[in-house]
This record gives structure tokens, C-alpha cells and sequence, in this order.
């Protein structure tokens, strides 16, 4: 899985660089978030902005890294293109992560 | 009379990467049907989870396994028809696919489930049946605005003519 990630603050932005979240990228996608998370001390910011194609597994998978996170530390995500926010909205998962239009905003809003 | 459009028939391995290698290559031919970008990100989504299910629950231990997939359009309407020859669905029913709760504790949220539910809501006559050791499964898309082909498949000269 092709990751880069940056810390700023509290914050590790982790940029997914491949275009598929998909059933065959789930678990090696779910692991090196996870472990280019470890140095996040208020959130973890994916940015989706490459990624064209997230499924159910890719889904679930974003959805477990979430939860692995210590508590107090945030997965927020920016940058989600039109097939990838569909997913989200479908599922309604779109109400349980904070969504940025791109990293910008994100990194602007620093609201707990 | 409603023209039928694609009309192709391909088929992958049982594995997450033959099914990802089938959706590379129906993508790009998807635009020539004249199937708009939102249309055809359902249609991706939708053959993804199928084909995902059908790897994993109908061949959980065959990696070698082929899965059959026809594909066609006819006016507002995408149809899929898959066929396999692995284990039947449980019941011989399909999942009802009800979306998880959303509305609970961070550690409690679904990490799967949503797959029978992304095809339920996005398909219409979703049909299942199974025959000797065979599985049938079929159901359409209703596309926003109705394919056409956008140029012949076999692009003779008289028709490069006319366009």
C-alpha cells in the first residue's frame, strides 16, 4: 500500500497513493494506516484525494482504523471523490467521520 | 424497439484480484455505451460486491474457480447476470441486507455488512436461483439517462464516414 505521511501539530495526515480501497487492498491498506498512525497525538487526517474506488471492504476497512485509534484521537478525512462520498453516503458512515472538501480545510479546522 | 447495447460476456478468477482485474477492464468500455460517469460508479460498485461475495462465500478455498458475468444495457436499464459454479447461498436465499446501526459507540460501529446492502439499494429485480450445482444471480440498474452506443465496435469505413 502506497501511504505518505506527514506530521504537523497533533496531527499525522496520511495520504493514500494508489487509486483502489478495494476487497484485494483492505487489509495491507487497514495495517500501514495503522502504523503510520502510531505518531498521531490529536488526529489522524486521510486524504483520499487519489483514491477513485473505496468498496465495502475498503470501507470497513477505513471504519477499522478508526477504531484502533487510542481514544481522544480523531480520523477525519478530506478530499473524498465522487464514487468514494457515495459510499459513504449510502452506508451513512458519511455522519460518523468528519469529512473536509480538501486538506486545507481540514488542517484549518482545528475544532476538537 | 429498444436497442440493446454491450451485450459482452467476461469472466475472472475467484479471487479479490480477478475481480479487480475484470472491473479494469469493463470500466473503460462502459463511456462507448454511452453510460455516464455516475451510472457507471454504481455499476462498479455494485459488480464489486457481487463478485466479492461470490469469491469469497461461494469459494471460500478455490482460488481457481471462474466466475461468468453477461453484461448489457436496453434503454435506462443495466443488466447483470452472473453465473458460478461454487457453494449455493445459504437457504438458497439472499441476504436481506440491512444497513448496520450507525448511531452507536465508536467501538461498536460495523466493520462489514454493508455489502448486500449496497446491491439491494442500488438494483432491481434482484433474482437468485441455483440449478443442479450451479448459481444463477441477475438483477438491473436503472441508468439516469439510457445507454446508446456511442460508436460502432467494428468502426467500417462507411460508418467513419457518417460520423
Amino acid at each position: 500500500m502506497d501511504l505518505a505521511t506527514k506530521q504537523s501539530g497533533g496531527t499525522v495526515t496520511v495520504t493514500v497513493e494508489q487509486n483502489r480501497i478495494d476487497s484485494a487492498a483492505a487489509v495491507t491498506f487497514k495495517d500501514a494506516v495503522k502504523a503510520a498512525a502510531l505518531d498521531a497525538k490529536d488526529r489522524v487526517l486521510l486524504d483520499l484525494g487519489a483514491v477513485d474506488f473505496v468498496d465495502s471492504s475498503g470501507l470497513g476497512a477505513i471504519i477499522a482504523v478508526m477504531k484502533t485509534l487510542p481514544n481522544g484521537i480523531r480520523l477525519d478525512l478530506a478530499s473524498l471523490r465522487p464514487p468514494v462520498e457515495k459510499v459513504f453516503k449510502l452506508t451513512r458512515m458519511d455522519s460518523v467521520f468528519r469529512i473536509y472538501p480538501d486538506l486545507a480545510t481540514a488542517q484549518a479546522d482545528i475544532t476538537k | 424497439m429498444t436497442q440493446t447495447v454491450g451485450d459482452i460476456r467476461l469472466s475472472c478468477l475467484s479471487t479479490e484480484h480477478g475481480v479487480r482485474a475484470l472491473l479494469e477492464r469493463l470500466m473503460p468500455m462502459l463511456p462507448d455505451w454511452g453510460i455516464g460517469n455516475d451510472d457507471a460508479m454504481t455499476v462498479e460498485l455494485v459488480l464489486a460486491e457481487t463478485l466479492n461475495n461470490i469469491a469469497e462465500h461461494a469459494f471460500p478455498t478455490q482460488d481457481d474457480a471462474l466466475i461468468a458475468v453477461h453484461l448489457w444495457a436496453s434503454g435506462d436499464q443495466f443488466y447483470v447476470a452472473v453465473q458460478d459454479d461454487g457453494r449455493a447461498m445459504p437457504g438458497l436465499t439472499l441476504p436481506k441486507g440491512r444497513l448496520p446501526d450507525h448511531t452507536v459507540a465508536r467501538e461498536d460501529l460495523p466493520e462489514g455488512g454493508f455489502g448486500w446492502f449496497l446491491i439491494r439499494s442500488q438494483t432491481d429485480r434482484l433474482e437468485y436461483r441455483r440449478d443442479t450445482s450451479r448459481n444463477h444471480l441477475s438483477y438491473s440498474i436503472r441508468l439516469s439517462r439510457p445507454a446508446q452506443p456511442v460508436r460502432d465496435c467494428c468502426c467500417d469505413t462507411q460508418s467513419n464516414a457518417l460520423r
